[in-house]
């Protein structure tokens, strides 16, 4: 039984595509682009396994980042600041305005 | 002397605790400054034609004389300071507010007719009057949250052109009663600099035969011009009018346009009690504002078979139902109050309007999304909720005067947002701002709103009351572009043209070295033929282009060769478009880039009486992983490596040569060695002139080094088939099927037909693969078919 989880994809993403990798298995490709005007560029919900690898990627930028999932996690954030991807999970689901 | 400002009552400062249900007149509330007063000042101005008065009552009354008043009704004063005893040392200046907006028109020049000799003079007919320059002066010293900025714009008809400037405030003295000077240093220009000339500006403003303010100047000086001083007119005690609609539509909660600042327990313990509405928030923030009469209730239906709102259906929505909708700016918003966006409940509002023409017209608010959660076990959940909304709103409309997230102030172009501050800003993720989200502060929303005045912070009203103006209106530049890569005036008329700037290849990513090739696209938009030079992109005289390296300062590229031509013009058909490429890593001045990072780059064109702006293209130049490279670049990035690239070779430039035959030699997996080889072999192609001067200045010669199309041949073919994607790819496309053909005809005329075939074959397999435009294709097949 998985849980779902969302991957709030926000700021400093320029349009480049963003691969995301479930233990190794390609699981989505997409371009993001952030809407300055609410700080999103998008939300990719995925179900998930507690303990699962999730990599996130932008292979343009040469950026990658590895997510273990932890039991508690429904949210978790991703943002791209000073070349370097940030993943975090966060206890309350993000809003925009 | 010493300045006191004069606030609004006190007295109405919520230390009630219970709710307010009303409103505080502007001008007696405790953030309102509507007076000065300079203690020990030289005394009261005298009056032009009569002793000077006694000192003024207090509160000041409204002067009795039927003299036409520069302020609009209801005048703000008398303030109703509480009653002080008069400071010492006498006499006392006082001085009422002075914030606003001025015009100054000069005299109307009327053209008239000069009769030739001979001839009687006509009868006076209708000739057009001409207004050569209109000046607009804000003032920002005093009411709500003065900024201490005076900013000026200036506008000239013929020839036309605009000119924006912002003096900063060091010095706001009340001299004598109702006599006021306030100086300034210009610290920030826009557009042509010759309009508003000088760096120092003086703003009087002084009585007349009453007390009230009756005459306004400006003074410019400074820099070594002569000194100009402009008599001004008031406008307003407003720097912009502004008219918000509000819509509703039918499943939505009613619009939350007014609230109570004291309703809910959580706020600053000196936050005045009063009912606030959105046009409090953006008087105070200097506009005048009226609300549309003409609200509506839109029918769900037409939020789409799902019940809920895409942009593109809000944006149908406005045309709809907004009554001042035009593809045009102007100081107008939208605002609809929708359930719930397609987004989800995620999404509490957005700014939508970043698609067409002219942005930041319409913006939407979603009752049914996460900004009715009020945190658990919150004291006041109603309270709460109609804060949340209303700070929604706000905070939206705010977008719409084209603001940004406190926490993306410092966000440019080369981070990835649509545009770059318009002056040097700092982001401010702590601010209590209506851009700053509440959830987002340290301590979260409580802590956000524990401290919230309801307000904009400061360096948003600068930019609100004072940057220049196409950059804050509606519908005017686009959303987040403010400054340097900007957006130009938004034309009226529908544009003819639009320019794409690219480096047509797959990624937007360079190896440190690589030059950098970029295509122009310029396209008839226009639904008609248009003449253009079918060679204007060719030529980079008419081409201008800013590379910004992040962080960076930016540099214009220009182009090493320009051509002398006649210009001769073609219809473009509807839809058609010009091309052109060229290598802008170098400049007449040097490389452009050179370093590993991001870079911007923006080109422009003129047309006619338009600028035509292209996109900004973003692109990355990765850093070497290689010791050759990094010892190389030294030789490799001087301006005469930069001519022989861009040239095609220049064997008169011997060290430069010998550079990139060490790139070819040493790199040969860099891009930049694919370059090299063509400018090392392009000059075999033909019998190469030069200047011999070997025999001293008398023996100067012209003569041709020897051709070897042979070896030429040998070198190019492999470079531009042995990996053809990679070197288009870096060549651009342009220039690579250009060098196929320079190759192929070379090869021809050298006798060598079946290779000179073989060339054209590869080139026109590379462009089918590559996408090219199939009449392209078509004429290089033409070509072929028409060789032996």
């Amino acid at each position: 039984m998985g849980q779902s989880c969302e991957f709030h994809f926000q700021e400093g993403f320029a349009g480049e595509a963003v691969e995301m990798a479930v233990a190794g298995k390609s699981s989505a490709r997409f371009k993001a682009r952030t809407r300055a005007q609410i700080g999103l560029a998008k939300i990719e919900t995925l179900q998930l396994q507690a303990g699962q690898t999730v990599s996130i990627s932008i292979p343009a930028l040469g950026l990658r980042s590895d997510f273990q999932v932890g039991a508690a996690d429904r949210w978790v954030t991703v943002n791209v600041a000073d070349n370097t991807l940030v993943v975090r999970s966060v206890q309350a689901g993000p809003g925009y305005v | 002397m010493a300045t006191q400002k004069k606030t609004g009552s006190k007295g109405v400062a919520a230390s009630q605790p219970q709710a307010a249900n009303h409103a505080i007149p502007h001008d007696q509330h405790p953030d309102y400054i509507g007076e000065i007063i300079s203690e020990g000042a030289n005394g009261l101005t005298p009056l032009p034609d009569g002793p000077a008065p006694g000192l003024p009552p207090r509160p000041l009354p409204v002067p009795p004389q039927p003299i036409p008043l520069p302020f609009p009704v209801p005048f703000p004063r008398p303030v109703p300071v509480p009653f002080q005893p008069l400071p010492f040392p006498f006499p006392i200046s006082s001085c009422g507010a002075v914030s606003g907006r001025y015009s100054y028109t000069p005299p109307v020049l009327v053209a008239t007719p000069v009769p030739a000799p001979g001839i009687p003079v006509p009868l006076p007919l209708p000739f057009p009057q001409i207004n050569p320059m209109s000046l607009t002066a804000r003032v920002d010293v005093d009411r709500f949250y003065p900024q201490h900025r005076i900013s000026i714009e200036v506008s000239r008809r013929f020839p036309r052109s605009h000119a924006h400037a912002i003096a900063v405030v060091t010095s706001d003295q009340c001299v004598g009663l109702n006599h006021r000077i306030v100086e300034g240093d210009i610290a920030y220009r826009d557009g042509d600099a010759t309009l508003i000339q000088g760096t120092h500006v003086v703003f009087d403003a002084r009585r007349g035969r009453g007390k009230a303010y009756a005459s306004y100047s400006l003074t410019l000086s400074g820099a070594g011009v002569a000194t100009r001083t402009y008599p001004l007119h008031f406008d307003s005690q407003y720097f912009d009018p502004v008219e918000f609609e509000v819509d509703q539509v039918a499943n939505a909660n009613a619009p939350t346009t007014t609230m109570d600042t004291a309703a809910h327990p959580n706020r600053p313990a000196d936050l005045p009690a009063e009912t606030i509405s959105l046009a409090t928030v953006y008087q105070r923030a200097g506009f005048d504002v009226s609300m549309s009469p003409n609200a509506n209730v839109i029918p769900t239906a037409d939020a789409g078979a799902n019940g809920t709102w895409s942009d593109g259906e809000m944006h149908n929505a406005m045309v709809a139902y907004w009554s001042r909708f035009a593809n045009a700016p102007q100081w107008a918003m939208w605002v609809l109050f929708a359930a719930r966006h397609d987004t989800g409940r995620s999404l509490g509002g957005v700014m939508f309007d970043d698609i067409g023409p002219n942005h930041r017209q319409g913006t939407a608010i979603f009752t049914d999304s996460f900004i009715q959660d009020a945190p658990a076990g919150d004291p006041n959940v109603a309270a709460w909720r109609q804060r949340m909304v209303f700070w929604t709103a706000a905070h939206e409309m705010g977008h719409g005067f084209n603001l940004a997230h406190a926490w993306q102030k410092a966000g440019s172009v080369a981070q990835g947002f649509p545009g770059d501050p318009w002056v040097p800003l700092a982001n401010a993720p702590e601010s209590r701002s209506f851009m700053n989200y509440p959830f987002l502060v340290t301590g979260g929303q409580a802590s956000f709103f524990s401290d919230f005045r309801f307000r904009f912070s400061d360096d948003e009203l600068v930019f609100m009351r004072h940057a220049p103006r196409r950059f804050v209106q509606m519908g005017n530049s686009d959303w987040f572009v403010n400054h340097a890569f900007e957006a130009p005036d938004s034309p009226l008329t529908p544009p003819v043209w639009s320019l794409a700037i690219r480096p047509n290849r797959e990624g937007n990513s360079f190896s440190f070295m690589e030059p950098v090739a970029m295509e122009l696209k310029l396209t008839n938009t226009s639904s008609a033929a248009v003449m253009a030079d079918p060679h204007l992109l060719e030529d980079g005289r008419h081409i201008t282009v800013f590379v910004q390296r992040q962080g960076g300062k930016t540099r214009q590229w220009r182009a090493m060769s320009t051509q002398c031509h006649q210009e001769h013009a073609s219809p473009l058909k509807p839809g058609a478009s010009l091309y052109g490429s060229h290598n802008i890593s170098a400049s007449t001045d040097g490389w452009l880039i050179d370093e590993p990072g991001f870079y911007k780059i923006q080109a422009a064109i003129e047309m006619g009486d338009a600028i035509v702006l292209s996109n900004v293209q973003r692109i990355y130049v990765a850093p070497s992983a290689k010791a050759e490279e990094n010892s190389l670049a030294g030789d490799y990035f001087t301006e005469d490596v930069g001519r022989v690239l861009v040239f095609g070779g220049a064997p008169a430039l011997q060290t430069a040569m010998a550079t990139l035959e060490t790139v070819v030699a040493r790199c040969p997996g860099n891009p930049a060695a694919l370059h090299a080889a063509m400018a090392l072999s392009t000059p075999k192609l033909r019998q190469y002139k030069f200047l011999d001067s070997a025999t001293g200045r008398a023996g100067l010669a012209v003569r041709s080094a020897k051709q070897d199309v042979g070896a030429a041949a040998k070198v190019q073919i492999a470079t531009l088939t042995d990996a053809p994607d990679k070197t288009a790819d870096t060549l651009g496309h342009i220039a690579y099927f250009d060098a196929h053909n320079e190759l192929a005809g070379a090869m021809a005329e050298a006798g060598n037909e079946k290779g000179s075939k073989k060339v054209l074959q590869a080139s026109v397999a590379s462009m089918k693969k590559r996408g090219v435009l199939g009449s392209v294709v078509q004429a290089a097949e033409s070509q072929i078919a028409r060789m032996k």
